[in-house]
This record gives C-alpha cells, sequence and structure tokens, in this order.
C-alpha cells in the first residue's frame, strides 16, 4: 500500500475515532490520534503476518496493544482491516457494544485484554520467548504509551528480554510525551527514553512517528535485525495530532469537544 | 491423573515434594516451564541440568514474571511460577488479575512461606492475607498443602486439570497425614480425625496443630472433636463439606491466616449460603502485623494461636453456648 494510501487510511481513522469519541461522550482521543499512523503503518504496510483468516494461526505476528486506552484508534483499524464488521464502531459507547473503553481479548484481531497500563511488554516477553522455545518464526510486537513507561513493570520486562536475547521482541514506543494530567518530563525527569531503552540492551531507533516512511523502514529493519537483541522504536508523536486545539495538550487526553470545538475539530479532520 | 497418585514418599523438605514431582511431569511434557523469581530448591540443579530450556530465573522481578506467564501460556505453553508466598500474590495482585484471570489463563502460582513459615523474617515476610485476596480472583483454584502427600500429589493435579492455581506450601518436614488418603486426594477436604457433636476445620500446616488439640481434647476431656482438613479452599467442595458438618452441633476453623477473608469466612459463606444452622467460632491472627520474631511456636505463643489459646477459646465457646 503506497504512503498516499495510507495517509488517507490515517485520515479517515481519526475522523472515525473522533466521532466514536463525540457518540460515545467518552474515550481517550489524544493518545488514539498519537498512534494513528502508527497503527496504520503496523497493520496496513504488509510488513507484518496480519489477517483476519489468520486468526489461530499460529505463525501470526502477534501485535499486543499495551496502551489500551487509545483502543479508538485501534478499533478503527481493526474493522477496516476486516477484524469485525465496521457497523460495531457505530454501537461503541452503546450498551452491549463489543467494544468497551479499553480492549479486550474477545474481541476479533484483539490478542490481550489491555487497559492498566505496564503489562503488554511482560506478555510480548513470554509471547517471544514461546517463539524461541519452539522455533516459530513470528514476531512480537509491543505498543506502549511513553507515559506507560513510567510504570516499574516495563523495565523489568526491558531487563528480561534483553537477558533472554528476545530478538523477535519489537516494543514501539508512543512519545506523544503528554500522560493524563501533565507533560510526562514532569513526572518522569526530562530524559531521553530512547538512551534509556538504550541502556537496557535495546536496538533503538528514534524517528518521527507521524512520518510513514520513517514507521515502515524502522519497522522492517529492526524485524529483519540479526543480532540478538530486542527492538524498540521510540516514535515522536503529537498528543492530539491532526486537531490543531488538542495538540500537545494533555486536557484532550480524554477530553471531550463541546459546541464550537465540534466544528472546529471537523474542519481539522476534514469532515466539514 | 491416576499414574501420577502415587508421588515419591521419602521426602523430608516439602519443596522437594513439590518440584521432584514438578520434574517428573516436565520430563515428560516439554511444554511444561517453571519460572522463578531468584528463588531456590534443591530440585532446581535437576531442571538446570536435565530440562535447562524448561526453567527460567526471572530474577528480582515477580511482576514481569507473571507477565512473562501469561505469554508463554497463550503459546500453549503449562507454566508454573515460583516466588515467596506474600510476593506472589499480594506484589503481582494486579498482574495475577489482568494478565491471568481476565484472560483465563491457567498458570499455576507456587508460593512458598504460608503464613508464618518466614516468621522471624518480620511482617514483610508474613504471608496471612493470600488466601482473602486469592479467592477474589476469579477462575482462581487454590490448594494449600498439609504434609508431603498431599502437596506431592499437587503439581499432578494442577498439571492434569489445567486451571488459574494458587498452591501455598511451607518449607521443611512435617508429619504424614494422607499417606493412607491418596486416593481422596481429588475430594478437595478429608476428615482426618472422627468426632462426635463438634468439628473442627482447618488448612495447611497448622492442621498438625489442630489434631493434636482433638487428641488432647478427647484424652483431657472427653471431648471428641472430629477434624476436617480443607486443603482445595476454592473451589469449595460444598457437597461434601455439607455432608461431613451434618452430624456436629458445633463448628470451629483454626487458621494460620487472618481470622477474616481466610478459611473461617470461605466457612462462615459456607454456612450463609446452605442456611445451616449452626454453632461457629473462628480462630485465626487478629487484625494487624506480627513484630513478633521467634520459631513458629514462639509466634504462635504471642499472637494468640499457641494450642493452650486454642483450646481456651474452644471451651469459651462451648460453655457460652
Amino acid at each position: 500500500m503506497d504512503i498516499n494510501t495510507l495517509k488517507q487510511k490515517a485520515n479517515w481513522v481519526r475522523q472515525k475515532s473522533f466521532q466514536m469519541q463525540i457518540s460515545a461522550g467518552k474515550g481517550h482521543l489524544g493518545g488514539a490520534l498519537s498512534i494513528t499512523d502508527i497503527l496504520v503503518a503496523i497493520y496496513c504496510s504488509g510488513i507484518f503476518n496480519l489477517s483476519p483468516k489468520k486468526k489461530g494461526d499460529p505463525e501470526r505476528d502477534r501485535i499486543i496493544f499495551s496502551k489500551g486506552h487509545a483502543c479508538l484508534a485501534l478499533y478503527c483499524v481493526l474493522a477496516d482491516k476486516g477484524y469485525f464488521p465496521k457497523e460495531q464502531l457505530d454501537k461503541h459507547g452503546q450498551n452491549g457494544t463489543i467494544l468497551g473503553g479499553h480492549p479486550d481479548h474477545f474481541i476479533p484481531g484483539v490478542e490481550v485484554s489491555s487497559g492498566s497500563l505496564g503489562h503488554g511488554l511482560g506478555i510480548g516477553c513470554g509471547l517471544a520467548l514461546s517463539a524461541k522455545l519452539d522455533k516459530k518464526s513470528f514476531s512480537t510486537l509491543v505498543i506502549l504509551g511513553d507515559g506507560e513507561c513510567n510504570e516499574g513493570s516495563i523495565w523489568e520486562g526491558a531487563s528480561f528480554a534483553t537477558q533472554q536475547k528476545l530478538s523477535n521482541l519489537i516494543a514501539i514506543v508512543d512519545n506523544n510525551k503528554v500522560a493524563a494530567t501533565a507533560f510526562t518530563r514532569n513526572f518522569t525527569g526530562n530524559f531521553s527514553l530512547a538512551s534509556k531503552w538504550k541502556s537496557f540492551g535495546w536496538n533503538t531507533i528514534q524517528i518521527d512517528g507521524h512520518n510513514f516512511k520513517q514507521i515502515i523502514n524502522s519497522l522492517k529493519k529492526l524485524k529483519q535485525m540479526k543480532n540478538s537483541k530486542p527492538s524498540v522504536i521510540v516514535a515522536d508523536t503529537v498528543k492530539g495530532k491532526g486537531i490543531s486545539f488538542m495538540e500537545n495538550d494533555y486536557h484532550w487526553h480524554h477530553g471531550v469537544p463541546k459546541g464550537e470545538q465540534i466544528q472546529l475539530a471537523k474542519k481539522d479532520l476534514g469532515l466539514v | 491423573m491416576k499414574k501420577f497418585l502415587k508421588p515419591h514418599t521419602a521426602y523430608t523438605e516439602m519443596r522437594d515434594a513439590f518440584f521432584e514431582e514438578l520434574f517428573q511431569i516436565a520430563s515428560h511434557d516439554h511444554d511444561v516451564i517453571l519460572l522463578h523469581a531468584d528463588q531456590g530448591a534443591y530440585a532446581f540443579q535437576k531442571f538446570y541440568s536435565s530440562l535447562p530450556k524448561q526453567i527460567i530465573n526471572v530474577g528480582v522481578a515477580e511482576q514481569n514474571m507473571i507477565s512473562v506467564a501469561a505469554g508463554l501460556a497463550l503459546s500453549g505453553k503449562k507454566v508454573f511460577v515460583h516466588a515467596i508466598s506474600t510476593f506472589l500474590t499480594l506484589r503481582c495482585y494486579e498482574q495475577i488479575k489482568v494478565d491471568l484471570s481476565i484472560m483465563n489463563l491457567p498458570v499455576i502460582i507456587a508460593g512458598i512461606g504460608p503464613g508464618f513459615t518466614y516468621g522471624a523474617d518480620g511482617p514483610t515476610h508474613h504471608s496471612n492475607q493470600d488466601i482473602a485476596i486469592m479467592r477474589a480472583i476469579p477462575h482462581m483454584r487454590i490448594l494449600n498443602a498439609t504434609d508431603f502427600f498431599n502437596l506431592a500429589v499437587f503439581p499432578h493435579f494442577a498439571y492434569s486439570k489445567p486451571q488459574l492455581t494458587y498452591i501455598r506450601f511451607e518449607k521443611g518436614n512435617f508429619p504424614d497425614l494422607y499417606s493412607s488418603r491418596m486416593d481422596s486426594i481429588p475430594d478437595g477436604l478429608v476428615m482426618l480425625k472422627p468426632g462426635k457433636k463438634s468439628c473442627l476445620i482447618t488448612t495447611g500446616t497448622i492442621t498438625h496443630k489442630a489434631i493434636d488439640i482433638a487428641n488432647y481434647l478427647k484424652d483431657k476431656r472427653g471431648l471428641d472433636m472430629a477434624v476436617i482438613d480443607i486443603y482445595q479452599l476454592k473451589p469449595l467442595n460444598e457437597k461434601l463439606l455439607k455432608k461431613l458438618i451434618k452430624p456436629f452441633e458445633v463448628v470451629f476453623t483454626l487458621e494460620e491466616h487472618l481470622s477474616y477473608g481466610g478459611l473461617g469466612t470461605i466457612v462462615a459463606d459456607f454456612l450463609v449460603d446452605h442456611s445451616i444452622k449452626i454453632d461457629f467460632l473462628r480462630i485465626g491472627l487478629p487484625d494487624g502485623h506480627c513484630f513478633i520474631y521467634g520459631d513458629r511456636n514462639y509466634m504462635h505463643k504471642h499472637i494468640g494461636i499457641a494450642s493452650n489459646h486454642v483450646i481456651r477459646k474452644i471451651d469459651r465457646f462451648l460453655k457460652s453456648r
């Protein structure tokens, strides 16, 4: 899929995520908008062995969406891929929807339930380890948030992956630098996240997380990396990307636009 | 499972009973993986020399150990995790809920050191809340070892009937109660001593004290108290317990765990749920942390569950009826 098509798809994901949040009256839109391009690249570029037809295939690549709160974008991408009908997206926020405020493993295409932060990397380590033990070729990709990297369990997992030489494990950090109530640097310290991963022994690449060429090239490179280290992409992104007044503002971690904000957001997203 | 019901009988250490048996299972099934958080046992040497791909020391990182276990289980591995029970359960509570229970993964959590096993090591190492919190985890099966014999069956039981399971067991040596009762293990509870009118229900290695107390009461007071050991605390074999306690007028529970949330509460819940009207007294640890340092008997004396304390509580309760 060419980059222009990926961009169009990402734009649709942002539009739909916004509409789902407005319709539900709740949802973590800011982080969904920052991870959108990365998700579209992962699911639509053909780098990973993913397909609704391969559900249950032991050799399918495993995507662990650890920053579960950003699931609006994930749901859109999975529906677009055909894991479930797009009509389900319109039921988000309604009683009886299959698409909750955080993803569960019963949703087609979702490998693990997530929502509480700091769990996905350890689970990813276990999956990657099982592939090594069983000589399977699948890759495991864990999608983390930079705020999530404040959890101690992430660094337990980071040490384990290095010690176990989990070269089949890739993490990608949505480094939007904004958490729920503050810039992450306000509580983690103003250090380089990439340096931290590197010091834990991971192949580390830092990219622009909204540049499809960079996302795809880095994923391709790390998936084919032959050394014995796990790999991480620190993807610099913008929280609220695509809606001008939301960008880099923690109020939109789970804030819901109202009144004129809705019109402005629609204009920014090309919905009007 | 039947073929595993005759474990080795020469164990002199509880850990050997569990891990030697687990080694036998792992030798036959290479999908069995043992993760431990820098916790040792003699049998681990066998794993490292004979089955090196089936044992990993994850280091001092219990939370990650549970998450890794979840990932392995998602790929079909049969995972046993091991550490000190209070660290495994309290520290990793959310990992157990989110990574294991929510996805209903059949990981076996084997914790050493229930109650005051590590008594002299202080309240950070005491495991007196673990049953209370683990029974609140959906899908969780809880097994509590009494001696080598029932403990030696637990890994086989857990392996042959896959389910998220918490197994708590002591280190050290305890007298034989189960060698002649091996066939009853799947029942989850057993009457170890018959009696009349009153019954003492217990769990874990304090069962040995319960038997001593019951024997003392019979010899010295003519009070013939039955003793029931519940080694599977969840799910409770309600049908069998209902049948066993039917003849009695009074039920006591004795446990080395907070007197609320554990065995006493499990039996209380059972009595309420089945509308069983019976005189009932829970004996366990009081609300608080224990800063008394010493061996188990010394600690029991200072915290109020030494044999003479238990007998006094039983006496008072019987007189108050």
